[in-house]
């Protein structure tokens, strides 16, 4: 994917996770407001039902005084008795359910102060009518009635007024309740629908991607496929060269020696000389195919990889190449400390051909020093074979490593260049890599990483 | 290894400079005087089972069979699988002298009971001692029931 898409795809897949959490909290906070208008509702309900109880209670006790003054029994006090306990207790109720919005407080408490006023009223006729009988016959009744009825009609009216207001709330209150319901809905609406688009969009982009990677893994796995057989038929080629190719070289050597052999007496010196060179020549391309094959095998051979102890595969690896040594004086240190893992037959190999390269190149030397150090190097452990001999010119350093690339003549150094071609293949197998560093006449160090410890 | 031994070695090489450097080889440490060459791996079988043109072959029981692994018609490794497979044949040393330094042809020798798996080296000097060495060892020093 490139990295503009993959960020656009990102950026979408964030912004509808942002969006998905907004909203959630909108809805949150939306569906308390409108727990809270309803609340607000069935309060204005509470309060008009209220002030209904009171008036009808406070009904009920004027028919209570009215019936007692007409009849003198005290069976129709009963009404006024029961409103006379519950009115105080069913004002405070409506006092306190005023007090919970601060709506109409003040024509609220009014309403109580007339009420208990009216109350008094009746509470004094009663008693009037104990004690002096017959109150209708009195005079100054009339006018007390009178007064009790304006009393009394105050209170509805303001109990109207109240209910008024109350009403008008209450429908105020549903118009902001239902306000907020629809523009929840709309964001709700938009708010998904823009996720939605997100989240296709999203889908869309991985679909093709996913999509693309599935031909690219095909076409890698065909790519794979013809290698593999690519493979095979270099390796039944490698097999005719090591077969083929050596039958004739060994008839050129093997006549040439005949021919020494049994017509030495024959041939002059010139005869001999040439004879010779027909036969180092030979030699020299047999060693040229075993290398070739050697190099085809490095790469082809699957690696078995175990915990290698270096330190003695170094020591190993020098007594092969010293068994070779015609120099007295060879110097090896051994200062390798850390282990690694590896294949160890190939590892053994880079090992051979690192200390024999430092042999031959530092065996001009009157006093070759070759040694070995291991230290740790970015989660790897990194070998170097340091030698004091006649170094390599650093301008071709990079030529080091390539089959059949050499840095000398074979007069001057025997060899076919293909040693340190194998060193490399096998370390990079290994998931290692190798450098190569040098001063002209005073040596060269070769390191390869390996991976540490399991 | 002064003197000549009497002893009949079977070379099965179909290349005929590799069987002359072979015979020479033989020659140099005295044990020429009876190598028989054959071309392929028939005529190997051949010889050994009394078959074709050697059904009226002389008594020459081969001491040692040395088996070259590439060869037209029958290959080294099928004589092999015969030879260690029948009664008759199955007591003779047989050593592989040959160019195949493959891993796999090595297994599949041993796994086939060779006795001895010799590359052939490119110079002669080292082939001369190689091919000696393989001789000396499994048609004089190496002991063999006698009843067989």
């Amino acid at each position: 994917m490139n990295p503009n898409k993959s960020w656009l795809t990102l950026a979408g897949l964030l912004l509808a996770l942002t969006l998905l959490l907004s909203l959630s909290y909108i809805t949150y906070n939306r569906t308390n407001q409108f727990l809270a208008s309803s609340r607000w509702v069935d309060h204005t309900y509470q309060v008009i039902l209220q002030l209904n109880t009171v008036l009808s209670e406070l009904k009920d006790a004027e028919t209570g005084q009215r019936g007692y003054l007409l009849s003198n029994n005290d069976l129709f006090l009963a009404p006024y008795n029961k409103a006379v306990i519950n009115l105080p207790r069913q004002i405070k109720q409506l006092q306190d359910l005023s007090a919970q919005d601060q709506a109409d407080v003040e024509a609220i408490n009014t309403i109580s102060d007339l009420i208990l006023q009216r109350l008094d009223h009746l509470k004094v006729n009663i008693d009037r009518q104990r004690q002096e009988g017959q109150l209708f016959n009195h005079p100054g009744f009339t006018e007390s009635l009178e007064s009790g009825k304006a009393i009394m009609d105050n209170i509805r009216n303001l109990v109207g007024d109240i209910s008024f207001r109350q009403q008008r709330l209450l429908a105020d209150r549903a118009k902001v309740a239902e306000r907020e319901a629809s523009s929840t809905l709309s964001w709700i609406v938009f708010g998904n629908l823009t996720v939605v688009i997100l989240l296709m969009s999203s889908f869309i982009v991985i679909i093709k991607e996913v999509k693309k990677r599935m031909l690219a893994q095909r076409e890698a796995e065909q790519v794979a496929a013809q290698l593999q057989v690519t493979n095979k038929e270099l390796e039944s080629f490698s097999y005719s060269v090591s077969h083929d190719l050596r039958s004739p070289l060994r008839a050129i050597d093997g006549y040439s020696r005949m021919l020494e052999e049994d017509y030495s007496d024959i041939l002059d010196q010139e005869g001999l000389r040439l004879l010779e060179v027909v036969r180092v020549n030979s030699k020299k391309m047999g060693q040229l195919i075993d290398d070739l094959l050697n190099f085809a095998r490095s790469g082809r051979k699957e690696l078995v990889l175990e915990e290698i102890d270096i330190r003695a595969l170094a020591n190993e690896a020098w007594k092969e190449v010293n068994a070779e040594n015609k120099h007295p004086d060879v110097q090896f240190n051994n200062q390798v400390s850390l282990p690694s893992q590896g294949d160890k037959a190939l590892i053994k190999q880079v090992l051979l051909n690192l200390l024999s390269n430092a042999l031959k190149y530092s065996s001009p030397k009157a006093m070759p020093i070759i040694s070995v150090t291991s230290e740790h190097a970015n989660n790897q452990v990194l070998y170097t074979i340091t030698d004091n001999g006649v170094g390599f010119d650093m301008t071709y350093a990079h030529k080091l490593f390539g089959v059949f690339q050499r840095l000398h003549t074979s007069e001057e150094f025997p060899g076919t260049g293909v040693g340190l071609a194998i060193v490399q293949r096998i370390i990079v197998r290994h998931g290692g890599s190798v450098t190569a560093t040098s001063i002209l006449e005073q040596g060269s160090a070769f390191s390869f990483s390996l991976p540490g410890r399991m | 290894m002064d003197q000549m031994q009497e002893v009949t070695i079977l070379l099965a090489e179909d290349s005929p400079t590799d069987a002359e450097i072979t015979k020479r080889a033989l020659k140099k440490i005295g044990l020429t005087n009876k190598v028989i060459w054959v071309v392929n791996g028939q005529e190997a079988l051949d010889y050994l089972l009394r078959a074709g043109t050697y059904a009226n072959r002389a008594s020459d029981e081969p001491k040692l069979i040395l088996l070259d692994l590439k060869m037209p018609k029958v290959d080294g490794l099928e004589v092999l699988q015969t030879i260690k497979s029948l009664d008759a044949t199955k007591h003779i040393p047989v050593v592989m002298l040959t160019s195949s330094a493959e891993e796999q042809d090595i297994v599949k020798s041993y796994q086939l009971g060779v006795n001895s798996y010799l590359v052939k080296p490119v110079e002669f000097d080292r082939f001369v001692e190689e091919v000696a060495k393989a001789g000396c060892y499994w048609t004089i020093m190496n002991k063999t029931p006698l009843m067989m």
